[in-house]
């Protein structure tokens, strides 16, 4: 190597040192500490980096960048938009955990399909009233939920949701000031029954230590638009546990299978995310995640 | 805080000035980074290395930036430099140190754009020159060599445009840099 060619390699050397360690700059670094012209240079050069580095980080950033990029987050996410006060979140919160009347989407299916098959149908006037209300409604209330988010509201219905969205969007459901059960039963199979007439996700096997476990009720949980479900377990070890189960089309990602899940604790909530050929399971519980994994 | 605001918090200041370097332009540098987080939250669940967020975030805004400036190119007869370069805010509670931001980009910004981008990388002081070749997807080589002429660029620069600097512009002396005050 001449001095020249150390030169070359120096100049890609960061100011702060960070790059000391790496064995690259090791060989240009010992000849810059023999030499004394080449050292002088480098010490020059270091001096003119840091000076512009430090310059450069005093270019200020916009005031709200912080705030915009977390409402943007959360758009994409499909979380709340950024809440100004506590009022606030507790006002978002308890509409968004309001759920519609079960027969509801499945009569503006009906009534969709009847309007396709004729131009003009014969609509009794609670139809006529009631759809139009319903649709003003939801309109008003997307509109809501997304005033202020603009082009970046789009993103969050494109495509499948990242596990850590379900997750979060299962914690927000449960910790709304609604939150409540569509099912009330201690027998998994009835917990079941009832989340397969909904055509909702199912667990079909469940983690041995959940096997004999008390039931304590279902619902569908709706993240971002997709349906998944909600079974909640009263464990002695962890208290109350709850089993969230979302169609594989409907999570991105890979997890490993159930007798290898991902454990992680955030906050309180400890969880274990696991998939199957069908279907993604996420069992979280206020609990530690030692004890979590007992179960499986 | 959640993992999310965690993330945000740790990079969007660099990622604003990485965008504000490309871009000259404040608001659109804004835009670029929270595309960018939004583009995580719909597509980072798939990074396993979560460790590797960080390249993963300035490889993409970059790409959005080329992605954009394509666009701008095939709509527009105006050169985006032009239709980019526009007055940077600075903070408020030192004015000399925000001078020195806003030189500091005028001086990249009148690089091409070749030079531009690993400049700004390596004075942010956030990635190795490895590194900045995997975010702007070129050789390692590539990057030396950008680097070595981009700063003789810089150099040459700001020996040519002494009267627009203001006062407290880096200046070059003796092949060293030393800073004038006042």
């Amino acid at each position: 190597m001449d001095k020249e060619q150390a030169r070359f390699i120096l100049r890609s050397f960061r100011p702060d040192g960070a790059d000391t360690d790496d064995r690259d700059f090791a060989a240009a670094l010992a000849m810059a500490m023999k030499d004394r012209e080449l050292g002088e240079w480098l010490a020059g050069e270091r001096a003119f980096d840091a000076a512009f580095a430090r310059a450069l980080a005093t270019v200020a950033l916009p005031e709200t960048l912080r705030h915009d990029i977390l409402g943007c987050l959360a758009g994409a996410r499909g979380d709340f938009p950024q809440a100004e006060d506590a009022r606030d979140a507790v006002m978002i919160g308890a509409l968004a955990a309001i759920q519609p009347p079960p027969a509801l989407r499945e009569e503006i299916l009906a009534a969709m399909d009847r309007t396709a098959l004729s131009a003009f149908p014969r609509k009794s006037l609670w139809r006529r009233v009631a759809l139009p209300v319903a649709a003003a409604a939801g309109v008003a209330f997307a509109f809501f939920l997304t005033a202020g988010r603009g082009k970046q509201a789009a993103v969050a219905k494109a495509g499948p949701l990242p596990v850590d969205v379900v997750q979060a969007g299962f914690i927000r459901a449960f910790e709304s000031p609604l939150f409540s059960l569509d099912e009330t039963r201690d027998d998994h199979r009835v917990l079941i029954e009832h989340l397969k007439s909904r055509k909702l996700p199912c667990p079909g096997c469940l983690p041995p230590g959940l096997a004999g476990v008390k039931g304590i009720g279902c619902r569908e949980l709706v993240i971002d638009g997709k349906r998944g479900s909600l079974v909640c377990f009263d464990e002695r070890e962890n208290g109350i546990v709850h089993l969230v189960i979302f169609r594989r089309e409907d999570v991105c990602g890979d997890l490993p299978p159930r007798d290898h899940p991902d454990f992680a604790q955030k906050g309180h909530w400890a969880a274990a995310r696991w998939e199957d050929e069908s279907s993604v399971f996420i069992l979280i519980g206020a609990t530690d995640v030692r004890k979590l994994a007992s179960l499986f | 805080m959640s993992e999310f605001e965690e993330l945000v918090d740790a990079h969007y200041q660099a990622l604003f000035r990485f965008a504000v370097s490309l871009t000259r332009n404040p608001d659109a540098a804004s835009d670029l980074v929270q595309e960018t987080f939004c583009i995580w939250a719909a597509k980072g669940g798939q990074l396993r290395d979560r460790s590797k967020a960080k390249t993963w975030l300035f490889t993409t805004l970059h790409r959005e930036f080329l992605s954009h400036r394509r666009r701008a190119a095939r709509f527009s007869d105006e050169p985006l430099d032009e239709a980019a370069s526009e007055a940077v805010p600075c903070a408020q509670e030192d004015a000399d140190r925000q001078m020195d931001g806003q030189r500091a980009l005028e001086l990249l910004g009148a690089l091409d754009e070749t030079y531009r981008a690993p400049l700004a990388l390596f004075y942010l002081q956030q990635h190795s020159y490895k590194e900045i070749a995997a975010i702007l997807d070129v050789p390692i080589g590539t990057v030396m060599s950008r680097l070595a002429r981009g700063k003789d660029m810089l150099r040459r620069k700001m020996t040519a445009e002494p009267a627009s600097a203001p006062k407290n512009i880096l200046q070059l002396q003796g092949g060293g840099l030393q800073q004038h005050h006042g």
